[in-house]
């Protein structure tokens, strides 16, 4: 050790022969490294939860779309069916015939699924 | 002794017992009062027949008969909850015949929720009245508009394929359709000279390597659907036959159609509003005419046809009397327009009125009067009146 020199924390540094030198500096690149990751992480986190309060926010308007008044089977029956032709007695056919009749009417007047899953859910409720 | 009698008791009444025990499981009576379980394969007969009598004075002639008898099964084989099969028979007693026709007969699949294709003959979607409105049941009148069925300038079907489809558009709907049949076939008037220049659409084996192409898009633009706005085209570069100077003769059509359908209470039932716009364009071509004495004159002319009819009716669903419930009167205006120089030229309008009873929601009893002037045409002008009594059934 010399002497008049007072030793500090790093003056460990001077007495480290090149091998452990390289070492230290592998170390340091670690350090630095896992110091970025762990802000990439709080940044990821930050972004993570805005985006969940996003979600929050989306799944609060979603609630809100069960609230909306939903066209009802019935309604869609007197719609859609009175476009061409008056609308069926639902108890002149059995729910096999309803299936049937659901399809053809479904591709010959050009109806979305929704009208025609919901129009045959009623047609067979109401038989 | 005693425990003996007891022991001998038990077993005959715990035997009992054990039985009804085992009975009250019920497994035979269960699958015996089960309902009918019915299989994904499904066959069924539907359609639609009418009957009437058609009195027609025609310049003065009149001429009265009750007519009709139509029948038109219609097939309808369901092999999954995605393919069917589907085919309409027309049986029509006219001109003293039977007269055996198919209307349609395809095979669709449903692809995903907003796509289905069909192949085969099927009614095309120019516009809505062939496709949708023309079943005896359904058209409110006994009559169809001018400008559709024989000597039509609308095509009704075609043998090719289809992709169609609706989409939900949140409240509005837009449904559409895409199609490429044989395509038209043009009279060159070797056969019947006095329809030189007119296309015929029944193309079963096609005349030429020129395939039709068409196409409707249709709106809802309203959340009740009560009102659909739709355009349609038919296009085909060649409507001659091969190797004839008519090859290369090409055709365009459109077509425009609308459609209100709603109860509105104020008026106490419902209203219904139809029209239909038809535009058919056929390439220039020069034809023949052999006049009495033996002389042949070409000519030709600008081949361009429309035809147009619009049709109002109101059921006082709301009234208070159920007699007046199933009423409804209906009226029409239409108009044919074919082509200035033509051998078929006509100019036609027509209207018709009429007052329904409706005996059930698929059956119903039509009286109608019309009356139709024309000049040019295959009866050679004049004015038409016609009386009509019809009764129409579905099933």
């Amino acid at each position: 050790m010399m002497e008049g020199v007072q030793p500090t924390a790093f003056s460990f540094i001077g007495q480290l022969d090149s091998n452990n030198l390289e070492k230290l500096k592998i170390m340091t690149t670690i350090y630095k490294i896992f110091i970025a990751g762990l802000v990439l992480l709080f940044v990821g986190v930050m972004i993570t939860s805005c985006t969940s309060t996003k979600d929050t926010y989306a799944n609060a308007t979603e609630v809100e779309d069960e609230f909306k008044i939903e066209k009802s089977g019935a309604q869609m029956w007197g719609e859609a069916c009175n476009r061409c032709h008056l609308a069926p007695s639902p108890a002149d056919y059995n729910d096999t015939d309803w299936t049937t009749i659901s399809l053809h009417m479904r591709v010959r007047a050009n109806l979305t699924e929704k009208e025609i899953t919901k129009i045959e859910t009623f047609l067979k409720s109401a038989n | 002794m005693k425990e003996l009698i007891t022991i001998i008791a038990l077993l005959v009444f715990g035997h009992t017992i054990y039985g009804q025990t085992y009975n009250n499981f019920e497994t035979d009576s269960i699958t015996d009062s089960e309902p009918f379980k019915p299989s994904k394969t499904q066959f069924m007969i539907r359609g639609y027949g009418h009957t009437g009598l058609n009195s027609i004075n025609n310049d003065g002639e009149t001429e009265s008969s009750y007519v009709g008898s139509a029948f038109a099964p219609i097939f309808l084989f369901k092999h999954s909850d995605r393919l069917m099969f589907e085919a309409e028979l027309e049986f029509v007693l006219e001109s003293n015949e039977l007269e055996v026709g198919l209307e349609y007969a395809d095979v669709m699949y449903v692809l995903n929720k907003n796509m289905t294709v069909r192949a085969g003959k099927f009614l095309l979607p120019f516009g809505t009245f062939m496709e949708r409105f023309h079943p005896a049941w359904i058209n409110r009148l006994p009559t169809r508009p001018l400008g559709f069925g024989h000597d039509g300038i609308a095509p009704s079907s075609g043998i090719g394929v289809e992709l169609r489809g609706a989409f939900e558009l949140g409240g509005p709907k837009l449904n559409y359709s895409v199609y490429s049949t044989n395509g038209p076939r043009l009279k060159d008037g070797s056969d019947e000279p006095e329809e030189a220049g007119m296309l015929m659409f029944q193309n079963f084996e096609d005349n030429n390597n020129s395939k039709a192409f068409g196409g409707r898009i249709g709106v809802l633009p309203f959340a009740d659907s009560s009102t659909e706005i739709g355009f349609s085209t038919y296009s085909t570069s060649k409507v001659g036959t091969r190797d004839s100077e008519y090859e290369d003769v090409g055709a365009f059509l459109y077509a425009i159609d609308f459609a209100f359908v709603k109860q509105i209470p104020a008026l106490k039932g419902f209203i219904d509003i139809k029209g239909q716009y038809n535009n058919s364009d056929v390439d220039d071509a020069t034809y023949s005419e052999v006049h009495e004495d033996g002389d042949e004159e070409e000519y030709t002319f600008d081949n361009k046809s429309n035809s147009f009819y619009t049709q109002l009716s109101y059921r006082p669903t709301m009234a208070s009397s159920d007699f007046l419930k199933k009423l409804e009167l209906v009226g029409r205006y239409s108009n044919l327009n074919a082509p200035e120089g033509a051998e078929w030229e006509e100019q036609s309008d027509q209207y018709a009125f009429g007052l329904n009873y409706w005996l059930t929601w698929r059956s119903v009893i039509k009286v109608a009067y019309q009356t139709t002037d024309s000049v040019g045409g295959h009866d050679g002008g004049g004015t038409a009146n016609g009386f009509f009594v019809h009764w129409a059934i579905g099933f």
